[in-house]
């Protein structure tokens, strides 16, 4: 039997839903199971949403100001590379939102703040980068193993896998041939700590 | 001994009469202006300026007893939402955003109830204050809890429903409740009783204090002008609370 391949930008724009209900046209699954509900997410299953729009918001800001910094010592195409995760994240961010619904973060309610030389050298870039992926994929293991509803579940495990792909490329872009371990769950309140470090209230003294 | 007795009545009864005129009129020019403002700001505004008359509550209330035809001159709500509405209806000038605040969970001091985060009250069986639905601490503290999954912390906790963040205060620092929701503006005021304790950037809604004009009359105008001078912001700035930028 021929199988489709479905490849990543189809993966990121494809909603939980969407996802299910390609897959199951391609033959991949059973046409049945394309009846995937989107995800309706339970009292405690918004906090990982919540937290995840924060983190991937902070993610893409940074990837962005990466791309935009010249001379750091990546090649253009691990340039191109940065540019279109910047992109995804961005995908991400209007998902999340469009899940959490009138609890989607307005505008204004907290911003973005970056090490002083975050961007400076490839070295710093691929640091930070990778310090942001493993608390993202540290939290959406978290929610995949406590989240209640179903299509959350789905939800945040392609969260989790984007991200997990993401950090086995920063980890060769910085020249280490495999990634060091599995990682471990984070508990949100320890995870919402490292996050607060890259967040500021506006109009609001630190 | 009779002339003298004329001559009181004569020329000092006149003198006394203004006077006693001039002292019953004194005070009631110096509480002219009648500011309602929320509960939060009664530290920081009567510092700002003691000489209004001031009646402090929850910004809700407030705004109804406006509604209501309440003799207020000037109207500074927790939020914009009480004075936006105000404006919509023609009942006061166009609000503007003076200052900002952020919410913490105090605990009274000793911490009895043991609660270490945000995330402590899961458990349930704690006893918690927060603000009734409709003032802005309380609407705050469910989009708080919203944000953080733990809407439910309000069924598995027994929670007393509060009018004002005053009262917040008072049950925690009482100890008559384990935990409470307040401004960190709160938290510092009765850091002798209570402790705070963080909570999370990106689930902190955003918490914008409007004022403005209910009736256009001077003093309300120079009142505004004060609370928005660099005065006025130095010491929102001292008692905790954030500053829009200046406009």
């Amino acid at each position: 039997m021929a199988v489709t391949e479905l490849d990543r930008g189809d993966f990121l724009r494809l909603g939980a839903g969407g996802l299910v209900a390609a897959a199951a046209a391609s033959g991949l699954v059973p046409a049945t199971a394309g009846a995937q509900l989107p995800p309706t997410p339970q009292d405690d299953d918004v906090a990982f949403l919540s937290f995840a729009t924060a983190a991937e918001g902070v993610s893409r800001d940074f990837y962005r100001a990466a791309f935009k910094q010249r001379k750091t010592g990546f090649s253009a195409a691990q340039r191109r590379h940065i540019n279109r995760v910047a992109s995804a994240k961005r995908a991400h961010i209007v998902r999340l939102n469009a899940v959490l619904g009138g609890d989607a973060p307005q505008a204004g309610d907290f911003a973005t703040v970056l090490p002083k030389g975050a961007v400076k050298t490839k070295a710093r870039i691929i640091g930070l980068a990778e310090q942001l992926e493993t608390l993202l994929v540290r939290t959406y293991l978290t929610g995949v193993g406590y989240v209640e509803d179903s299509s959350t579940r789905l939800f945040l495990g392609r969260l989790l896998t984007y991200d997990a792909q993401q950090l086995a490329w920063l980890r060769s872009a910085s020249g280490h041939a495999s990634p060091g371990g599995l990682l471990s769950p984070i508990d949100l309140d320890a995870a919402a700590g490292e996050l607060d470090s890259f967040l500021s209230t506006p109009d609001f003294p630190d | 001994m009779r002339s003298i007795s004329n001559l009181i009545r004569r020329r000092l009864r006149p003198t006394l009469i203004l006077a006693l005129a001039i002292g019953l009129a004194a005070p009631a020019a110096a509480s002219a202006l009648n500011v309602f403002a929320a509960s939060s700001l009664r530290e920081v505004f009567t510092q700002i300026d003691p000489s209004p008359t001031y009646n402090f509550g929850g910004s809700n209330q407030l705004q109804l007893q406006i509604e209501r035809g309440a003799d207020a001159d000037v109207f500074a709500s927790a939020s914009s939402q009480e004075p936006q509405a105000l404006f919509k209806a023609g009942k006061c000038d166009r609000p503007v955003t003076f200052a900002t605040n952020k919410l913490v969970l105090i605990v009274p001091k000793g911490n009895p109830g043991k609660i270490t985060s945000v995330r402590s009250l899961r458990a349930g069986g704690k006893n918690l204050a927060i603000g009734n639905a409709g003032v802005p601490i309380g609407d705050y503290t469910r989009k708080l809890l919203r944000r953080l999954g733990l809407s439910r912390a309000l069924t598995r906790n027994t929670v007393s429903q509060e009018p004002n963040v005053a009262s917040i205060v008072s049950k925690v620092g009482l100890g008559s409740a384990d935990a409470g929701f307040v401004y960190v503006t709160d938290a510092k005021i009765a850091n002798d009783r209570v402790q705070a304790i963080r909570l999370p950037r990106y689930a902190q809604p955003p918490v914008r204090y409007q004022i403005c004009r209910v009736k256009r009359n001077a003093e309300s105008a120079a009142f505004i002008a004060k609370v928005r001078s660099g005065r006025g912001r130095s010491l929102l700035k001292a008692a905790g609370f954030g500053l829009p930028p200046k406009g």
